[in-house]
């Protein structure tokens, strides 16, 4: 009995016994003119005792567990795919091995920009049916928007997998922030909130009602002049 | 739910009986056998009692939907009530076999198992009614007392060469997409194949049966089928496949009316694979005759000592495998032969299982010839250490694992082991084995680790993490704080005999000065990391190295202080064999529920309603290796069957 074959139990053992749990935080700021920055942050933390032991495994659940080198790799690819996105600039990739955090940010020169940028990270991780978000800020009448609409792909693909690949979603949230220059006046999502000062609005809610299109995340926010 | 349904009908097929066992059926040169004996199934659970369970009602509607009849019983379907079922497996160079036996009670209430469709395509001939094989479908054939079922697959190697390919009208060698290959060692084996064929068209001419269908007769006999003389043909034709050169043809009768090639199927693109796939299927038709003429008495699996030895009435099932280096030689091309073969030394694999009131058991045997007895006596000859069984506390632990093995011995044997396993490569492979043992000191690498380990799982326990999350402020600006959770991870303990842990200990020393290892108490400690999940402690004491997760543990080992408390099941178990694997579902499920799974009940409650699981093996006996596998049944769960039925419907419903 070698220490592998220990280690091998142990790590098979952790995976069974740890739940899954995550976030995702997307945070845009909009300047006056309409451009601005984005960060996408994917924390995996409180999963990270499990995700450790994941690493250190071949295949979980029947699927391949990537290399720390094979995901790096895909960051830098999907920053390289960013920076080559028409208004897209500084885009930049850091992923934390220790506590399992992934961020992702860049600057854009329109929010209409901000669409290819999305879609093209969804192109990367090969996420179906999410580049239905559309964002869009009309400087002259001071409104930014954004539409989401479920189109039912990410329901239908999330259905399609087993209920122990299903549970990893059931307590994943996903909080939106979005700041602007000016103080927001008016937001048709009732179900965000905007900050003290008025310039920021956020909106928290779980990933699983967003897959669900249980939850809608699409806002209408009338800024001030 | 879908799980246990397949086990039923796998049992259901098991449950016949007749006057005669179907065992002289299985040809004597038969690679693999396996075997279900109906009565003893249905003595854990009636049929009565099954035709009124939620699996028994859903099996039979589901049964009833595919066919014309409604099914109350399983006694409707038609099968003998008190047989026994095979299955069996037989190679040949050309075509390899895999056929299922099934005694019948009543042929007409089968036939009822049927749609209107397949009614219609019945052929019925010398009281065999068959149901055409189409193009990779196995061909089913019965009579009024044996239901046959036939599937057979061609060697693709034996079509690569090329005299045989162009034997059967195939033109292309490398039509499998395959390199053509030339080693001569091939000619030679196929040349063999070809001269065995000729001798068995000569033999098979003298006794003749009808096959079953009208291709058949079209069909020449497929090469060494020799324990199968009364398979043959009215007249013999080599197939009837366009382009067929038939130089190397088997003889053929002076009046055999050929008839007209094999249906073509519409969708063929590739014209060989239709010709394989005719002689596929003619040889499977003529195999399939064989097999209902074969009589009592003539040679049989019967006649294989082997077959014999292991055999048990007392099994429910039973698995066996004639030879595991021939097996594994058989799915290789003969080509790569000469490379030597892993399994050298290797015999025949054999399992058997039994269910009663209290477990179910299976036990089974690896043979090994005279040099890896040999080989194996000498590295089996150890005994776990028993110094730690003080380290074991039976009435909490999960689950452990542990090897005995002698590490001098087996490094002493690695080169004789190798011998013969990489054939051409046999001088070579001794020079790098040498060269091995004068590397190598075997004396001083078994005192480091003498080769006996234990594993205990002894607990699983809540343990505060840290994590990372984010803090909003009321302007939504946030920043990176940590917080703790608790989560439950697994305690367990590792032991392992060791003369001579300075190694460890200069490893661990370098640790303490690259701050990656802390030392107190005669314990070093390694703090979870990203590369490891667990705080791990080790200590060195008594000749053994510990490495657990528990510091208390750890610190009670060091002072003796620790207080096991070990059961005499558990004692048996790890001192009387060299290898064993442990797990006490009971105890984990208890566990769980308390900590962060109580959200998941009924994964525990499903764990808590299950008996002990031990998998053991006392090493070499006999030229085999045996081991055993034995699950305990819960008092209040009836037998054996019983329990397993009640527990894949159980599990199924978790999904």
């Amino acid at each position: 009995m070698t220490m592998k074959k220990i280690s091998v139990i142990c790590l098979f053992l952790l995976s069974l016994f740890l739940s899954s749990c995550f976030e995702v935080v997307e945070d845009m700021k909009v300047d006056r003119d309409g451009s601005g920055s984005m960060t996408l942050t994917v924390n995996l933390s409180q999963s990270r005792t499990k995700l450790a032991a994941i690493m250190m495994m071949d295949t979980i659940n029947g699927h391949k567990v990537p290399e720390r080198q094979d995901i790096q790799q895909e960051i830098d690819k999907l920053v390289t795919r960013l920076n080559s996105t028409p208004g897209i600039s500084n885009a930049k990739g850091n992923i934390d091995f220790t506590s399992f955090i992934a961020v992702i940010s860049f600057s854009f020169r329109d929010v209409a920009n901000v669409n290819r940028a999305i879609s093209n990270i969804m192109d990367q991780y090969k996420v179906k049916g999410m580049s239905a978000a559309n964002y869009s800020y009309n400087e002259a009448e001071g409104r930014f928007s954004r539409v989401y609409k479920n189109t039912g792909d990410v329901r239908e693909q999330y259905n399609k997998l087993r209920d122990r690949d299903k549970e990893i979603f059931s307590s994943a949230m996903y909080i939106s922030i979005f700041r602007f220059e000016n103080t927001i006046t008016d937001y048709s999502n009732k179900l965000s909130r905007v900050a003290r000062n008025q310039l920021a609005i956020m909106q928290r809610c779980s990933v699983k009602d967003l897959i669900n299109g249980k939850t809608d995340i699409s806002n209408q926010i009338q800024l001030s002049k | 739910m879908k799980r246990a349904l397949q086990l039923v009908t796998l049992l259901l097929a098991g449950y016949t009986g007749m006057a005669q066992d179907l065992a002289y059926k299985i040809p004597e040169k038969a690679r693999m056998v396996a075997s279900f004996k109906a009565e003893q199934l249905f003595r854990l659970y009636p049929a009565a009692e099954f035709d009124t369970s939620a699996m028994g009602r859903e099996l039979l509607e589901k049964i009833s939907r595919k066919g014309p009849a409604d099914f109350k019983s399983i006694e409707d379907l038609g099968l003998d009530l008190k047989g026994t079922i095979y299955y069996y497996s037989q190679h040949t160079d050309s075509i390899n076999y895999d056929c299922v036996l099934i005694p019948i009670k009543d042929a007409g209430k089968v036939e009822k198992l049927f749609t209107e469709d397949e009614r219609a395509a019945f052929t019925r001939q010398n009281g065999v009614t068959a149901l055409q094989n189409a193009v990779n479908k196995p061909l089913v054939a019965w009579n009024n007392e044996i239901l046959v079922v036939t599937y057979g697959t061609l060697n693709k190697y034996f079509l690569e060469d090329s005299t045989n390919a162009a034997r059967y009208g195939i033109s292309k060698a490398d039509d499998y997409g395959y390199d053509n290959v030339t080693d001569p060692v091939i000619y030679t084996d196929s040349a063999i194949a070809i001269a065995d064929s000729a001798a068995y068209y000569a033999d098979s001419a003298a006794t003749a049966a009808e096959p079953l269908t009208d291709i058949a007769d079209t069909a020449t006999q497929p090469p060494a089928m020799e324990e199968m003389p009364m398979a043959v043909v009215d007249s013999f034709a080599t197939v009837s496949v366009e382009g067929a050169e038939n130089d190397a043809a088997p003889p053929v009768a002076e009046d055999a009316d050929v008839p007209p090639p094999p249906v073509v199927e519409s969708y063929y693109f590739d014209p060989n694979k239709e010709k394989r796939d005719s002689l596929t299927k003619a040889w499977v038709q003529v195999y399939t005759t064989g097999i209902f003429n074969k009589p009592a008495g003539s040679s049989s699996i019967l006649a294989n000592p082997d077959f014999i030895k292991r055999s048990d009435k007392n099994a429910i099932a039973s698995f066996w495998l004639d030879n595991l280096n021939s097996t594994y030689a058989g799915f290789l091309p003969y080509y790569y032969m000469r490379y030597g073969s892993l399994f050298q030394g290797y015999g025949s694999i054999n399992a058997r299982m039994y269910m009663n009131n209290d477990n179910m058991r299976i036990t089974g045997e690896l043979g090994l010839d005279d040099a890896k007895t040999a080989s194996y006596k000498k590295i089996y000859n150890r005994k776990l250490n028993k110094k730690f069984l003080k380290y074991i506390n039976s009435d909490s632990l999960i689950g452990f694992m542990s090897y005995a093995f002698d590490t001098k011995a087996y490094l002493d044997e690695i080169p004789r082991m190798l011998n013969g396993i990489y054939g051409m490569y046999k001088d070579e492979t001794e020079i790098g084995a040498d060269l091995f043992s004068l590397l190598l000191d075997e004396e001083a690498v078994a005192k480091v680790a003498k080769g006996d380990a234990l594993f205990v799982l002894s607990n699983v326990s809540a343990k505060e993490v840290s994590y990372h999350t984010y803090a909003y402020d009321e302007n939504y600006e946030y920043k990176d704080t940590v917080k703790t959770k608790t989560e439950t991870l697994p305690d367990f303990l590792f032991m392992f005999s060791s003369e001579d842990a300075r190694l460890f200990v200069k490893l661990l020393e370098y640790g303490i000065k690259k701050g990656k290892v802390t030392f107190a108490h005669n314990i070093y400690s390694i703090t979870s990391s990203r590369k490891n999940p667990f705080n791990l402690h080790i200590l060195f004491k008594d000749g053994i190295v510990f490495l657990g997760t528990s510091l208390t543990d750890m610190e009670q080992i060091s002072t003796d202080t620790y207080r096991g408390n070990l059961s005499r099941q558990h004692e048996e178990l790890l001192m009387k064999n060299n290898m064993t694997l442990y797990f006490n579902p009971n105890h984990l499920g208890n566990k769980l529920f308390e900590g962060e799974f109580r959200d998941l009940g009924a994964i525990a409650d499903n764990l808590k309603g299950m008996g002990d699981v031990y998998i053991k093996s006392a090493g070499v006996k006999d030229n085999s290796v045996s081991f055993d596998l034995v699950s305990e049944v819960p008092k209040d769960k009836g037998n054996a069957l019983k329990y397993f039925i009640a527990l894949m419907q159980d599990i199924s419903k978790l999904k």
